[in-house]
């Protein structure tokens, strides 16, 4: 399909008669017909050229006033085929994770692959073909200070952020679909010392210096949205300055260190319709004009009963790139996370070894952020 | 409102007593001595004589007493007297005696005045508003006794307006007492068979008021008349001019609304609405605030058919919806035909919304202008040479000064614009021949909180050319051009700039002639053709742009179609009116088409071939013969039933898989893959007045089938698409439901209640499990809201404040709520339930509006009004929509409303 990319956004963002006649979005809670909310198998498989990728997860879906975003389905039969004849069994390694043992194993270009699921209740699953398709070379992954005009207290200002961009060059593939996922890593740092209480008989304050290993921490996030884009009308088939992220003043990344790894690969129509339906029934909701909601189903169906799956399973080469933004290159205002923890009185008091309390752990410990294990490529 | 005289003869036997009257030679001199008698003995007493006979309505004399004492006096002078002390006043014909109220017009009583008697060539004129209420009373002696050699005679006639002098079109023309009556044609004229002898003849038309003339007629003659408008103040209200009328027209599913009812209706934003009145009416429904388009009777929005001057108006509306495309200024009357449609109309399936402009006031140059929170508006009409008229008028928003003032970030870099101009000429080439040119043009621009600038016009010429070949014959031609168009383009990073656009051309051409008579047979037959050039979409960008441009071929499409129809008595108490339409497409091609796999889904993948087209090869033809008949039978004088069946038939259809109609949808043709739409109804109604028209009630039930209808494939791709019947789906639509009616046309509380039960049901109608929505099942329309009421209250407080209410509930439309979640990487993705499976909140508004006149005085040069209104005054926050957003790993509800808060408004009006 042609010239899916301009994005229609008919009236955008949210309703202008909302915002002029202050007109506005309440939360409101319909009663729904709980007999509707089916246990629908959920499937999520993408092999790559990277050996130990031999991985699908499984799960069930339930119902939208739950706690739990998903249950994990145990006790199923995986197996991923090819075109060479080859069939890979996956074990269960953990609740609904289903891996090859052979953690050498990576899918090849140019095969077809296949997935194969017979779940706990004797339901067998296939997804369509994939042909895995080659690599499409990274040209750079760069960020430039960008302003943009965002709105504060009712003022309109012009904020500078810093905007992480993805060239792709792909003249050989020419690939029509692309999907990136990135994973952004940064170091978060305690303060040096904090203020604490005295456990022991009359509490009194005094100051605590924190050890390195909750001062020191790693904070890894993976994919939020989901970046896909076609370039089937454009003339050459060559990414250009594809925002990945865009990093705002006021935020933690960039205070120390800052680095994103983006993955990039092509997709098929199929996929690409997935992804783009998937973006479109989750984030583009709220205007006078939306499209009417679907169901989004990928490629997996049931072969012996009128069930689908929900999810999808893929195979492609996958190009990487990492880069690192260091505390001086920019003049992005960041903000050390723990700052305002400083002088906030929280009444959940955390232990320390010298038999300290600390006002709140969140000041106290950087591992209720992420870990002190410095990453491999730190 | 004046209700209608019931002259009533008294036959009183009184014993007579001290009354003498002398003999005819003698001059009718009276001799009487009585004090303190009611003068309905007194009258009685009188006629008793067997010389007099006394006209007047019950009310007007009762507890009137006189005293007097006549000695051989003349009749005039003892109505005199009697007229002194009873504040009455007379008027003496021969030996009848009008009586009337008040004693204003006894200045002219005289005895010896002569009646204007009415021959072939002698009209009566009307000198003055008081000689025109006069004639009301007046017995008019039409003819020459003798004359006429059977028992019957042909009374003609000009019905025109007294302030303007322009005449009365479509005016009813009733005998009092029968349901017999013509209506006027186009230049006001009529013409009605009567037996020789007094008859009542009742004149009345929307937006006037309401007259009668008694007549003895004696031979073929003529009868002129002059009705006073009802406007005499701006925001002065008179709902229905025409009473029984519903009873008495053979259609049923008609809505007439005439400029007054327009603005008397509480208004958003101050600005009187013709599309937001239809929505007022039985039947008609839409998907909710902020959405263009109405629904009819289960039909979909781009199934109706809206004209204006003849002319189809592809765009009604401006502001997203909220406001209608034509001021209300020019509207003379809107007529909505919702049940039976006549044939000389086509090409939509479910209504026929027409709406005449008026024709411009042909005695002085006069005005009419506002100021709301909104919109300027001014409208200017007068007369021109000679015999002839014409008005412009103009609108347009300052809304983006406003914008500028309100600082919110959905509103930053927004703006909003709309303007529209429309002007018509009125040429009066002679008696017989008429020209009427007409312009209209509306533009509208808006960007909303982006750099992506969204245009969109309209623009329409129309000409009608009328031809009166005697009082029975007329034809018609009319030619129109309209366009509608719209941009979208972005220009602020020149490597993604682009200006996409979608364009309709269509020019038509009709020729309509009637024949009618005075027996009431009406006969019509007539063709008309339309020529469509639709640009589906064009996507133009500059040279750096890496964008790349897609050309399309224009759409070729010729709809034709040949009408006929009848509507005669059958007996006296049952009416028919029937009616053939055959109307025909004819697909052209031009470039090139796909052909796909025969017996495979229509998709890309199983595209087999291309072909290319010569331009305008004929790629493929249709023809529906189309059947209408509608029947009323008469029950009694004051009620009726009706039964109507209609078939129509649709060539061009609005692309679009959103719930609202936008402006960017497209519009497409019927092609190879693209059936017409075709839609059967079968209607009936059961329709009663009560208390000579001051209530009207009606139940009216319909079912329809539509085949043919546009569905959509999930997700469907619309724009910019080559091979989009690839998305499209022929589908299959029904609907059925019941209308109660409830109006009250006269007094100080006026008004309308209205109920609908209706239900309509969609499917997509293909054997192909992929592409079926709902597994190919029946399924509620987006606009299937079953319970709706409408209710409008007019409140004449006093002779300077009007206040109006509008009450709206309807059912909360259908909708697709997210039934399940489940988890894909880091994204919590919802499961949606069946196709509207859920419907959002119940609707529930009430408008209320005030007006208050500047001045009273009569004959003032220049009147202004005040309005203030309130839009939603309880505030509630209707939802427009019910939609999920994800809050990090939380999805929760959210309700949107459009309008989520009481809107008071101030509009000035003034008019000269």
């Amino acid at each position: 399909m042609k010239n899916r990319f301009i994005k229609y956004h008919l009236f955008l963002s949210t309703l202008f008669m909302v915002a002029l006649l202050s007109g506005c979005i309440d939360p409101f809670k319909p009663v729904l017909d709980k007999s509707d909310s089916e246990k629908i198998l959920v499937v999520e498989g993408f092999i790559t050229d990277e050996p130990g990728s031999f991985e699908v997860k499984l799960s069930r879906s339930v119902p939208i006033d739950t706690m739990v975003n998903y249950v994990n389905e145990s006790g199923a039969y995986v197996t991923i085929s090819d075109d060479h004849n080859n069939t890979f069994v996956l074990t269960e390694v953990e609740p609904g994770v289903y891996k090859s043992l052979d953690e050498t194993l990576k899918a090849v270009a140019g095969r077809i692959y296949q997935l194969s699921i017979i779940d706990a209740f004797d339901k067998e699953y296939e997804s369509s073909p994939v042909l895995m398709p080659s690599k499409p070379e990274i040209k750079e992954v760069y960020w430039e200070e960008e302003s943009e005009t965002v709105f504060v207290d009712n003022e309109v200002i012009d904020e500078i952020g810093l905007n992480i961009y993805v060239d792709g060059d792909d003249l050989e593939n020419n690939a029509a679909y692309y999907k990136w996922d990135i994973s952004e890593t940064w170091e978060v740092m305690m303060p040096n010392a904090i203020t604490a209480l005295d456990g022991k008989g009359m509490p009194y304050e005094t100051f605590v210096k924190v050890p390195d290993e909750k001062k020191y921490c790693w904070v890894t996030q993976n994919t939020q949205k989901i970046l896909v884009k076609s370039v089937e009308n454009q003339s050459d088939s060559e990414v250009k300055k594809f925002m990945l992220q865009r990093i705002r003043p006021g935020e933690d990344k960039l205070f120390i260190r800052y680095s994103i790894e983006v993955k990039q690969y092509t997709l098929n129509k199929e996929m690409y319709d997935f992804w783009k339906g998937i973006r479109e029934i989750n984030q583009d909701a709220g205007s006078l004009y939306d499209k009417v909601p679907v169901s989004i189903f990928g490629n997996i169906t049931c072969c012996n009963t009128n069930e689908k799956a929900l999810g999808y399973f893929y195979a492609a080469e996958v190009d990487k790139k990492r880069i690192f933004i260091e505390k001086g290159e920019h003049e992005i205002v960041n903000v050390n996370r723990y700052e305002s923890c400083l002088y906030v009185s929280d009444e959940t008091l955390h232990y320390f070894t010298s038999g300290f309390w600390a006002r709140s752990a969140f000041c106290s410990d950087c591992r209720e952020y992420g870990t002190n294990i410095k990453p491999d490529f730190w | 409102m004046t209700n209608s005289l019931k002259i009533i003869l008294l036959f009183f036997f009184v014993c007579l007593s001290g009354l003498q009257v002398v003999g005819q030679e003698k001059e009718n001199l009276i001799s009487a001595n009585y004090s303190g008698i009611a003068l309905s003995d007194f009258i009685s007493i009188i006629e008793q004589s067997g010389i007099f006979k006394f006209y007047f309505e019950n009310k007007t004399i009762e507890g009137k007493e006189v005293s007097v004492d006549f000695k051989e006096t003349p009749i005039g002078e003892c109505l005199k007297e009697i007229s002194n002390q009873t504040m009455l006043g007379f008027y003496l014909e021969e030996n009848k005696v009008y009586l009337f109220p008040g004693s204003e017009i006894q200045k002219d009583f005289s005895g010896s005045e002569q009646i204007p008697v009415d021959s072939e060539n002698k009209s009566v004129i009307d000198k003055s508003l008081d000689d025109l209420r006069k004639q009301e009373f007046e017995i008019i002696t039409i003819g020459i006794p003798g004359k006429s050699g059977n028992n019957e005679a042909i009374l003609r006639g000009t019905v025109k307006t007294f302030d303007y002098k322009t005449p009365v079109v479509d005016g009813n023309v009733i005998i009092a007492g029968t349901n017999k009556g013509v209506s006027t044609n186009s230049r006001g004229e009529f013409e009605i068979k009567l037996k020789q002898g007094n008859h009542t003849i009742q004149f009345s038309s929307i937006g006037m008021k309401p007259t009668q003339r008694m007549i003895n007629i004696y031979s073929d003659g003529k009868l002129d008349v002059e009705l006073e408008t009802q406007i005499q103040v701006i925001g002065d209200v008179d709902i229905f001019g025409n009473q029984q009328e519903t009873v008495a027209q053979v259609r049923s599913g008609v809505e007439r609304m005439d400029a007054q009812t327009i603005k008397s209706l509480p208004a958003l934003l101050g600005e009187p609405d013709v599309m937001k009145t239809t929505l007022m009416m039985p039947g008609v429904q839409t998907v909710g605030e902020g959405a263009a388009g109405f629904n009819v009777r289960g039909g979909k929005t781009d199934q109706n058919l809206i004209l204006i001057d003849n002319a189809p108006l592809y765009y009604p509306s401006h502001f997203f919806g909220n406001f209608s495309a034509i001021s209300s200024d020019v509207v003379k009357e809107a007529i909505l035909f919702k049940g039976s449609i006549p044939s000389k109309y086509g090409g939509r399936i479910s209504s026929v919304y027409e709406i005449n402009t008026k024709d411009g006031n042909s005695r002085k140059i006069s005005g009419v202008g506002g100021i709301s929170p909104l919109s300027l508006k001014a409208m200017l009409e007068g007369p021109m040479l000679k015999n002839s008229s014409f008005f412009v008028s103009a609108r347009s928003t300052y809304s983006d000064y406003i914008l500028d003032l309100i600082k919110i970030p959905d509103l930053y870099n927004s703006q909003v614009s709309f303007y529209d101009i429309q002007g018509k000429l009125n040429f009066e080439l002679s008696h017989k021949d008429k020209l009427k040119v007409g312009f209209y043009t509306s533009n509208d621009k808006y960007s909303l909180h982006s750099d992506t600038l969204y245009n969109y016009q309209n623009r329409v010429f129309t000409a009608q050319y009328e031809h009166l070949y005697n009082a029975n014959w007329r034809t018609e031609l009319s030619g129109f051009n309209s366009f509608f168009a719209y941009d979208i383009s972005s220009e602020k990073d020149i490597s993604r700039s682009f200006n996409m656009t979608h364009e309709v051309q269509n020019y038509g051409l009709k020729n309509f002639n009637e024949y009618k008579n005075h027996n009431g047979l009406i006969l019509n037959f007539g063709a008309d053709v339309n020529w469509y050039d639709i640009n589906p979409g064009r996507l133009n960008v500059p040279e750096e742009s890496r964008i790349i441009p897609f050309i399309s071929d224009n759409e070729y499409g010729m709809e034709y179609g040949a009408f006929a129809g009848i509507e005669f008595s059958v007996t006296p108490r049952v009416v028919v009116e029937t009616g053939f339409r055959l109307s025909g497409f004819l697909s052209l091609g031009n470039g090139s088409r796909f052909v796909y796999a025969p017996g495979k889904p229509i998709t890309e993948d199983n595209i087999t071939d291309t072909i290319v087209d010569s331009k305008y090869n004929l790629k493929q033809s249709y023809f529906n013969p189309e059947f209408r008949i509608s029947t009323n039978f008469l029950l009694s004088s004051s009620s009726s039933l009706k039964l109507a069946y209609n078939r129509t038939s649709q060539y061009i259809h609005i692309l679009t898989n959103s719930t609202a109609i936008s402006p960017t949808d497209t519009w497409k043709l019927s092609d190879e893959f693209l059936l017409p739409q075709l839609g059967h109804q079968l209607s009936t109604g059961i329709f009663k007045s009560f208390n000579n028209g001051e209530y009207e009630t009606s139940v009216e039930g319909f079912y329809k089938r539509i085949d043919n209808l546009k569905e959509y494939k999930p997700g469907a791709s619309l724009v910019l698409n080559d091979h989009i019947e690839t998305e499209i789906l022929n589908g299959k639509g029904k609907s059925y439901g019941v209308e109660f009616s409830l109006k009250k046309n006269e007094g100080r509380l006026s008004g309308w209640m209205n109920y609908t039960y209706a239900r309509t049901f969609v499917k997509s109608d293909s054997p192909f499990e992929s592409e079926q929505v709902n597994g190919g099942e029946y399924f509620p329309a987006s606009y299937d809201k079953p319970h709706n009421l409408n209710v409008f209250a007019n409140l004449k407080a006093s002779r300077r404040i009007i206040l109006s209410s509008t009450l709206n509930y309807s059912t909360g439309r259908p909708i697709t709520y997210p039934v399940a979640k489940y988890q894909l990487g880091e994204q919590v993705i919802l499961h949606y339930s069946k196709f509207n499976q859920y419907r959002i909140p119940d609707y529930f508004r009430i408008d209320v509006s005030a007006t208050i006149e500047g001045s009273l005085k009569a004959n003032r040069k220049f009147d202004s009004s005040l309005t203030f209104s309130v839009y939603n005054v309880t505030a509630r926050r209707n939802a427009y929509s019910v939609f999920f957003k994800s809050n990090g790993n939380f999805y929760e509800g959210y309700r949107l409303s459009v309008f989520a808060t009481a809107i008071p408004t101030i509009t000035y009006n003034f008019r000269f």
